[in-house]
């Protein structure tokens, strides 16, 4: 059974629209079974190769982390009681956003994936994390782990393909709504924590009927417990005991989550809706082999270059064919493995994205403001 | 009023660390610091013989005292890893200093006992679970007392030992020890010492040599008539080996005295019997597979496959590791006896699969 499918494939600058006769089943990196199988040998070899070598020195460099990032809080938040001195409060704002940005990115999602369950430590485990988020850690699991990276830019599947609000893609229906894209587009990116917390509500899943208005109150529910936990202890309890000067404690935790949802809309928006990364359809996914489902995780995947430090902020999710290909190992060896990917990936003809921030940010921007538009 | 007062502060800190636990903070200062888990500091380690080791440990916050006999959960992080592993509590109860001893013996192919004997450095942190295991004393303190050991099965009667012996009472107490030669034997020097301290004690030492012990070694009502004419009369703690716990519970039967006799093993006696049958192994709440050779335990295979199920002595006694049976059969190691009903709880620490087995874990 054969069909004709319509694909544009994007370059950098330009759009190449290309027509391409494939059957139903064959893979949309193009390689045959046979292929694909090889392909996905060796991702399994680079993967038993790290599980097999992980051990103290990976321990350490996450226990490194968790202290930074506990003493990065604790100066951040004590800097910013002196917050009605500019000096301190510029200095306590910049390290509360670096606290939350590392605990939700290197830290939270990282350990929630289960990269560092082979430790054993019941305090950095996936089934024990709650991270520093108004959403509760076990909805994130589902909506990430489970649908995300199972599905990963399956249009219909991945929820994460514009978070059922932003047009990404040309094959996603057009309406009118679509125009505004770029206004909503830089408030979910402003209040992020939220859009990701309503995610796994799948409100509009309940709308068509397929899931329980009930179940979708009890995760609301743990929402809002979690949710007003985290409002009580940044906007109430800090800046109380501030006492007179509570508004810049109010103001620099307020900054600090701003920062942090900016800072991960950037980083996640950039893994994956860069110019040059495929989305796919169910019938591309149909009978997907072992192989196939690592191919379409590098064709689904970008990677930003940056500075060490860059990566360690962005929670490694720059390098994110790796982490695409290898969710649960630990992040501190995305680096490592990034070339030797690279490098099979060119040996199979797989196209690897991997571009500078401003580059790769820019597409995404410009995708957006593109896709408000019909086509 | 205070404890409301407290419990308000404790409750306001729980809000300002939320989501994570005051502790966590707590630890930057002093690791030792916790009010849900309890962490020592290795401050001294002693070598009793090339291949074993008493560890002292200061307990922080929230360690409770135990009972001379009892033994504690130890975690320890080896090449990034926590292991958890039940050693006996050698040192008495409470030692003027806070600290508490251990004594561990490197078993061949043991990861962690070999780490603890020859690797461990003091400063490091371990992590301790409660003291466990009625293998105490009770109300017997100042009854006659037998104890009989073998190898490391010394290390609990070593506690009691010590503990009688710094209550400073009358000790009215027989020894029989047992070790492969007398320069494995642990504590054997201080046992000696103790002996010729108390006119009471009587301390008897038989070196087996290694493999199966000497026909005039072996524990029979003959030689316990000669070692100790009136073993019948005291109460008798036994640790050691399955053969000699074995030899002993045949003997207090006999003699109808079994309620005289207490018995701990310091290593389960794991034999897989006939019928072993490989399978896969289903964690159905973790959602994690893997498979089974029918003859290792459930708790190793689900460790190596990366999770950290609960549990306690690691032999089956403690039933802290206990899980739900959803489908399949598992076979206890100690006796051979299957588990295959649904609902079933099963101890995971002596229990492999048999064929294809899903657990709620």
């Amino acid at each position: 059974m054969t069909s004709t499918l319509s694909v544009e494939r994007e370059t950098d600058h330009t759009i190449v629209p290309i027509t391409t006769l494939r059957t139903v089943h064959q893979h949309p990196s193009g390689l045959d079974a046979d292929e694909l199988e090889a392909f996905g040998k060796l991702m399994d070899d680079l993967r038993n190769e790290i599980i097999s070598n992980r051990g103290k020195a990976d321990a350490d460099y996450i226990h490194r982390v968790i202290a930074v990032q506990r003493r990065l809080e604790v100066a951040g938040r004590l800097a910013l009681f002196a917050g009605v001195f500019p000096p301190f409060w510029v200095a306590g704002a910049a390290m509360l956003s670096t606290a939350k940005i590392l605990e939700n990115m290197e830290i939270g999602h990282n350990v929630m994936h289960g990269q560092w369950d082979w430790m054993r430590d019941p305090e950095i485990h996936s089934s024990t994390w709650e991270w520093d988020n108004v959403c509760p850690s076990d909805q994130w699991k589902h909506s990430h782990n489970e649908i995300h990276h199972t599905w990963t830019n399956v249009i219909g599947r991945d929820r994460d393909v514009g978070y059922g609000i932003l047009r990404i893609d040309e094959r996603q229906p057009w309406s009118k709504v679509a125009l505004g894209q770029p206004v909503y587009a830089a408030v979910l990116a402003t209040l992020f924590q939220w859009g990701v917390a309503l995610h796994d509500v799948e409100i509009e899943e309940v709308m068509k009927g397929r899931k329980t208005k009930a179940d979708a109150k009890a995760q609301l529910a743990a929402i809002a417990k979690k949710g007003g936990r985290q409002l009580l202890k940044d906007y109430v309890l800090f800046p109380a005991m501030a006492g007179p000067f509570f508004l810049p404690v109010l103001v620099g935790n307020l900054t600090a989550n701003v920062v942090r949802n900016l800072w991960t809309f950037s980083i996640i928006f950039c893994g994956h809706f860069p110019d040059g990364v495929e989305r796919f359809t169910e019938e591309d996914v149909v009978d997907e082999s072992r192989g196939g489902w690592y191919a379409r995780q590098v064709l689904g995947s970008a990677n930003i270059e940056g500075s060490k430090v860059f990566h360690i902020l962005s929670g490694n999710l720059s390098h994110q064919i790796e982490h695409h290909l290898f969710p649960d190992l630990p992040s501190n060896r995305y680096g490592e493995l990034a070339p030797r990917v690279r490098a099979i990936c060119e040996q199979h003809g797989i196209p690897y994205n991997s571009r500078s921030f401003s580059r790769q940010f820019g597409s995404v921007i410009r995708r957006i403001a593109r896709r408000a538009l019909p086509g | 009023m205070f404890t409301t007062v407290l419990e308000r502060t404790a409750r306001f800190g729980a809000t300002l660390s939320s989501p994570l636990p005051v502790d966590a903070f707590a630890r930057l200062v002093d690791p030792l610091w916790s009010s849900t888990v309890c962490r020592a500091r290795v401050t001294r380690i002693m070598r009793e013989t090339p291949d074993s080791a008493s560890i002292v440990l200061r307990p922080g916050r929230g360690w409770e005292s135990h009972q001379a006999g009892q033994w504690i959960a130890v975690g320890v992080d080896i090449d990034g890893v926590r292991h958890r592993r039940p050693y006996s509590l050698t040192s008495v109860p409470v030692r003027a200093d806070g600290c508490i001893t251990i004594t561990v013996q490197a078993v061949p192919d043991g990861v962690v006992s070999n780490f603890l004997v020859h690797q461990l450095q003091v400063g490091e942190i371990v992590h301790l679970d409660p003291p466990n295991g009625d293998f105490t004393l009770g109300s017997h303190s100042s009854s006659p007392l037998l104890f009989i050991t073998g190898g490391s099965g010394v290390t609990p009667v070593m506690g009691m030992l010590r503990t009688l012996d710094a209550a400073d009472v009358a000790l009215d107490a027989v020894h029989l020890h047992y070790a492969a030669s007398p320069d494995q034997a642990i504590f054997a020097d201080e046992l000696r010492r103790l002996a010729v301290r108390h006119s009471g004690f009587g301390f008897k030492f038989g070196a087996t040599g290694t493999g199966p012990i000497p026909p005039e070694l072996a524990l029979t009502t003959r030689r316990l008539d000669a070692l100790c004419p009136d073993w019948s009369a005291r109460e008798t703690w036994i640790c050691g080996p399955a053969p000699l716990l074995a030899a002993a519970e045949a003997i207090w039967e006999s003699a109808g005295i079994s309620d005289q006799l207490h018995s701990e093993r310091f290593q389960p006696s794991l034999t897989a019997t006939n019928g072993t049958k490989a399978g896969i192994v289903q964690f159905l709440d973790s959602g994690v597979e893997t498979p089974g050779d029918g003859i290792r335990p459930l708790l190793e295979l689900a460790e190596e496959a990366g999770l950290s199920p609960k549990h306690g002595c690691r032999m089956g006694i403690c039933h802290t590791c206990v899980v739900r049976l959803n489908s399949g059969s598992v076979l206890d190691l100690r006796d051979g006896r299957i588990q295959s009903d649904e609902g079933d709880f099963v101890q995971i620490c002596v229990s492999a699969p048999c064929g294809d087995v899903s657990l709620e874990l």
